[in-house]
């Protein structure tokens, strides 16, 4: 499981933590019933604190992606990975239709918008 | 406290070959000088050997140490106390011999012998505690040893040897007990002492 | 949650030295680091803890007991290194371990004597002709062979090189493992805090000025380098302390209250220690 945690982003550390978990979920990468490293071990190998790492896991377990087997450890759920992707694609359609209004307003056509997009994944 | 009486003649361990050669050289010459004060000249080790054993504690702070050791400060004391009269003990055994094999009347030898260090001990201990090794050092110094030796050596122990035989001529048996009684009271008071001294003192 | 330890308006005063109201409670599972300048108090409010100091008020509770009234089976669970060894100077490993079987019930003789081979520390020489380095492994051996849930160490790190450093925090990692063992380390050394603690507790001059999750510290706090002009325009309140040279000014401020664009670093242990101690102008 990779996990790099940047030392210069604005972001606190526990939500760095737990977005990546999320991507790993949402990318499959980690599959409904894998088992997470304990919270301790996590701190340790990233060289934070244990407060951190267990605020980032109740966040997870918080919105459905974890749960705690007491005496076992973390493991990932399945069910809300789902809905979460279904949000996130919601949250999409919502900013692309956002996206063809303004270049209908501006006379930009589909192909033009279509090259933005090409563009926009060529850059990263 | 069996382990803090093993650490006290564990650190005996190191010095016992000086000592035995020590005690073995000032016994010899006693025995053959006929000097009954060197013969048991053991006892004098045994009288200072809780000093030193406390002056180790001392300077490895084992004292503040033995507040974290699932030990309260009762067995700590008793533990000085038992390993104090173990030395005595064998101290006493060694004079003993010697004297029996120096042919002297050994149970006078022997008595003082064991009576002495054993109420030096009874002093100084708490005296440590207090004030630590270095400065009870001094104290008990001037009070106890120098007068001590100086009539053994000077009268070879004459004067104390008349004492003792005019009160044994009470009763030798009577005598002994007496003794015994009145030491193991100062004992039973000086544990008491050192207890509460040690209770109250910041390490 | 459970405490490992809980000292609450803790004071003592000595003719040239006090502790003021200090308040240090961790929970257990969790590892503090205890920061400080030499004579802060970190030795002291240890020792009171430890029930080795009597203080003068306040109330110091281990395992929620009061520390006064723990028992022999209560201290078992207490592992501590101080300074020295506190065995006299002749005794080897074996001699050490005698003693230390006979006063523990739950020593192990068996995993105190491979720590020591691990730390390569020889059996038979006497503790009078142990290194430094020798001393601080043989003290971290003796404190957790005997299966302590509490690791209360003042400066056990120092005069250990990096190398062993690194495995001796390996070590201390693995124990708050299991999530009812907790440690109190005081250090000077606050690159070796800063890799293992979760908590941060700073002490000046007697008194606690924060105590902090580790990660936090260093998401709040941001070292900026000024111009005069800049810093004389800074709200002061987000100015913890600052330094000054001929040529400009470095301050460590509370990065919420700061606005602008300002050369700001991550503070580490050690910045936030030092700014702390500097005046504010």
């Amino acid at each position: 499981m990779d996990i790099i945690i940047s030392n210069h982003s604005d972001e606190p550390i526990y939500a760095q933590i737990e977005n990546q978990i999320k991507a790993l979920i949402m990318q499959s990468k980690l599959k409904e019933g894998d088992s997470l490293p304990s919270m301790r071990s996590l701190a340790k190998d990233l060289r934070i604190s244990l407060i951190t790492t267990k605020r980032a896991y109740e966040e997870l377990e918080r919105d459905g992606f974890i749960v705690t087997v007491a005496g076992k450890g973390c493991f990932v759920s399945a069910k809300n990975t789902q809905l979460v992707r279904e949000e996130q694609l919601k949250e999409i359609e919502k900013l692309l239709v956002k996206a063809v209004e303004i270049a209908g307003m501006c006379n930009i056509s589909q192909q033009e918008l279509t090259d933005i997009l090409s563009w926009i994944y060529e850059e990263k | 406290m069996k382990g803090l009486v093993l650490k006290d003649l564990l650190a005996l361990k190191s010095i016992i070959k000086t000592i035995i050669l020590i005690i073995g050289i000032f016994m010899f010459s006693g025995i053959v000088s006929g000097n009954t004060f060197l013969v048991t000249y053991a006892a004098v080790y045994a009288a200072i050997m809780p000093l030193n054993l406390m002056a180790y504690d001392e300077s490895c702070r084992f004292n503040r140490f033995a507040q974290i050791l699932p030990i309260t400060n009762t067995q700590i004391v008793l533990a000085r106390y038992i390993s104090g009269f173990v030395i005595c003990i064998a101290a006493a055994a060694v004079s003993i011999v010697a004297l029996a094999i120096s042919g002297n009347n050994w149970a006078e030898g022997a008595m003082a012998g064991i009576a002495v260090p054993l109420v030096y001990q009874v002093f100084t201990v708490p005296v440590m505690y207090k004030w630590g090794v270095e400065k009870s050092r001094y104290i008990t110094m001037a009070a106890f040893l120098i007068p001590f030796v100086v009539i053994m050596t000077l009268s070879d122990g004459e004067i104390i040897q008349n004492a003792v035989t005019a009160l044994q001529n009470i009763s030798p048996l009577y005598f002994a007990a007496a003794t015994a009684a009145v030491i193991a009271v100062m004992y039973v008071c000086s544990i008491y002492l050192s207890v509460k001294i040690v209770k109250n003192k910041e390490w | 949650m459970e405490k490992a330890f809980e000292i609450v308006n803790l004071n003592k005063t000595y003719k040239d030295f006090a502790l003021k109201d200090v308040n240090l409670s961790l929970p257990k599972g969790y590892i503090m680091g205890f920061v400080g300048a030499n004579g802060a108090g970190k030795s002291t409010t240890m020792g009171c803890l430890l029930g080795m100091i009597k203080a003068d008020s306040g109330s110091v509770k281990i395992f929620g007991k009061e520390t006064a009234k723990l028992t022999a089976t209560d201290k078992e669970k207490i592992g501590v290194v101080m300074e020295g060894v506190p065995f006299a100077p002749m005794f080897t490993l074996k001699d050490i371990n005698t003693v230390l079987k006979n006063v523990y019930t739950s020593w192990d003789s068996k995993k105190f004597l491979s720590l020591c081979s691990r730390f390569n520390l020889p059996e038979k020489k006497q503790i009078k002709d142990y290194s430094t380095g020798m001393r601080a492994k043989l003290n971290i051996s003796i404190a957790i062979s005997h299966s302590p849930q509490l690791l209360v160490l003042d400066e056990a790190t120092s005069g250990l090189d990096p190398v062993v450093r690194d495995e001796i925090l390996d070590i201390l990692q693995d124990f708050v493992c299991d999530e009812n063992h907790s440690i109190l380390m005081s250090s000077h050394i606050t690159s070796d805090l800063e890799k293992i603690c979760d908590y941060i507790a700073f002490i000046n001059n007697g008194s606690i000025v924060f105590v902090e999750n580790k990660d936090t510290l260093q998401e709040k706090y941001a070292v900026v380098h000024l111009a005069k002009e800049q810093y004389a325009q800074l709200d002061k309140t987000a100015v913890v302390g600052a330094k000054f040279t001929d040529y400009n000014v470095s301050a460590l401020v509370l990065k919420d209250k700061i606005s602008g664009e300002y050369t700001a670093e991550k503070p580490s242990v050690e910045d936030i220690m030092l700014y702390c101690v500097k005046e504010v102008k």
